[in-house]
């Protein structure tokens, strides 16, 4: 078993690399659905389960340091995965609650609204609460008018008829509410009468994360303070 | 090419000539004096930071001018460190890289202030550059000693390694900030 193991974790590295250079050249959108088809599905999870089986069978990996850089990568993978449109279908499927995985939506000052819309697909989807737009402002820097500093959208979040949250929402400070993160992404530029927020479900997020984190401790700890002193 | 005519133009360029004669100074084997010289490129550059720091009223890491001229500083430290912790006692591809680096700023990027859009004013902006340039220069640093090692009898094969440790979890934090 362990062989076979082995021997298919040595080819999986460098293809994956490979793929991983194919796709810098598709270009963002290109790349995510190249990584989100169903050969690669088969290849990531192909990639979980022999992460694991490792795990068991290499007792050399069970060391903290290679064991948190495993784990970490397995959730990564995991993270990804539940994050994908196929993982929200999985989730809806088993909850029966239907969750986009992103859209956007348009909203005028002094309006509200709770309508997603998803641009790829030409779907929209109802959220579970309204967001009204008090209003939207654009600062510039002091010492050069032309020059945008900001852009910020006042909002309410309305449920059962009640503001339930106010929030200000700008570029790189996006709202989080009700499993979504809402982010600043566009707006009237003749006018300023409306404004745009790119809406992301923030669905196997916070797994990705505890990965990264997981994957930076066991790294920073196997190359700084096993790596360099043994050398 | 654009040479800067104003006083961060001045400590670049002294900057630069200090690190030019502690290279000098260390091919011909004044360890010391070469050292010295170095620190003096050093507190020069770092001169440099403060006084664009001072002008330009924010930390001094929004715009590739800034960029280089951080690393063109960060350079000694990252020698020192070298030859401390990691006992790399060649710190002379330090000073080309530093020379290397401190071009640009000199002679081709514009020191005109820049102000950042919305999109890259985020807290998380300013240690992603840093952590980033940290991990290029002591890859940097790992790369030219792999490459002296193919053209050298002596064994420069673990120290490039070692440089490799420190910069690979750098290039890690890089990706999560």
């Amino acid at each position: 078993m362990k062989k076979p193991v082995y021997n298919l974790t040595l080819f999986l590295f460098p293809f994956l690399a490979g793929l991983c250079v194919y796709t810098s050249f598709l270009g963002a959108e290109r790349a995510e659905d190249f990584f989100t088809s169903q050969p690669l599905v088969v290849f990531w999870v192909l990639s979980i389960i022999l992460a694991t089986i490792s795990l068991f069978k290499f007792i050399k990996l069970r060391k903290a340091h290679l064991l948190l850089i495993h784990v970490g990568t397995i959730l990564i993978i995991f993270g990804s995965m539940v994050a994908s449109e196929k993982g929200h279908e999985l989730v809806a499927h088993i909850t029966k609650k239907v969750k986009p995985v992103q859209g956007q939506m348009v909203i005028y000052v002094g309006q509200s609204s709770n309508q997603l819309y998803d641009r790829s697909k030409n779907m929209s989807y109802k959220l579970p609460f309204e967001i009204h737009l008090k209003d939207f402002e654009i600062e510039n820097y002091p010492s050069c008018n032309k020059q945008v500093k900001d852009y910020i959208s006042k909002v309410e979040i309305i449920k059962d008829g009640r503001v339930v949250k106010k929030a200000d929402i700008e570029v790189n400070h996006p709202l989080h509410y009700a499993d979504f993160h809402f982010y600043q992404h566009s707006y009237d530029d003749k006018q300023r009468k409306y404004t745009v927020f790119n809406v992301v479900s923030d669905n196997g997020l916070y797994i990705v994360f505890t990965g990264f984190g997981a994957m930076f401790l066991g790294i920073v700890w196997y190359f700084w303070f096993y790596e360099l002193r043994k050398s | 090419m654009e040479i800067k005519h104003t006083i961060l133009g001045l400590f670049i360029y002294q900057a630069m000539g200090f690190y030019f004669l502690a290279l000098l100074t260390a091919f011909l084997k004044y360890r010391k004096i070469s050292l010295f010289i170095y620190f003096l490129g050093f507190l020069a550059s770092v001169s440099a930071l403060i006084y664009r720091g001072i002008y330009v009223g924010h930390f001094p890491l929004q715009n590739l001018f800034e960029v280089f001229l951080f690393l063109g500083a960060l350079i000694f430290p990252i020698s020192l460190f070298s030859i401390k912790f990691l006992k790399t006692n060649d710190y002379i591809m330090d000073i080309i890289i530093g020379i290397i680096i401190l071009f640009p700023v000199g002679f081709i990027f514009s020191a005109q202030p820049q102000h950042l859009p919305p999109i890259l004013q985020s807290v998380l902006f300013v240690p992603h550059v840093l952590v980033y340039m940290l991990a290029y220069v002591v890859m940097a640093k790992a790369a030219l000693l792999a490459i002296k090692q193919l053209t050298s009898t002596n064994n420069y094969e673990i120290l490039a390694y070692k440089m490799a440790c420190v910069g690979f979890p750098l290039l890690t934090a890089g990706l999560m900030l």
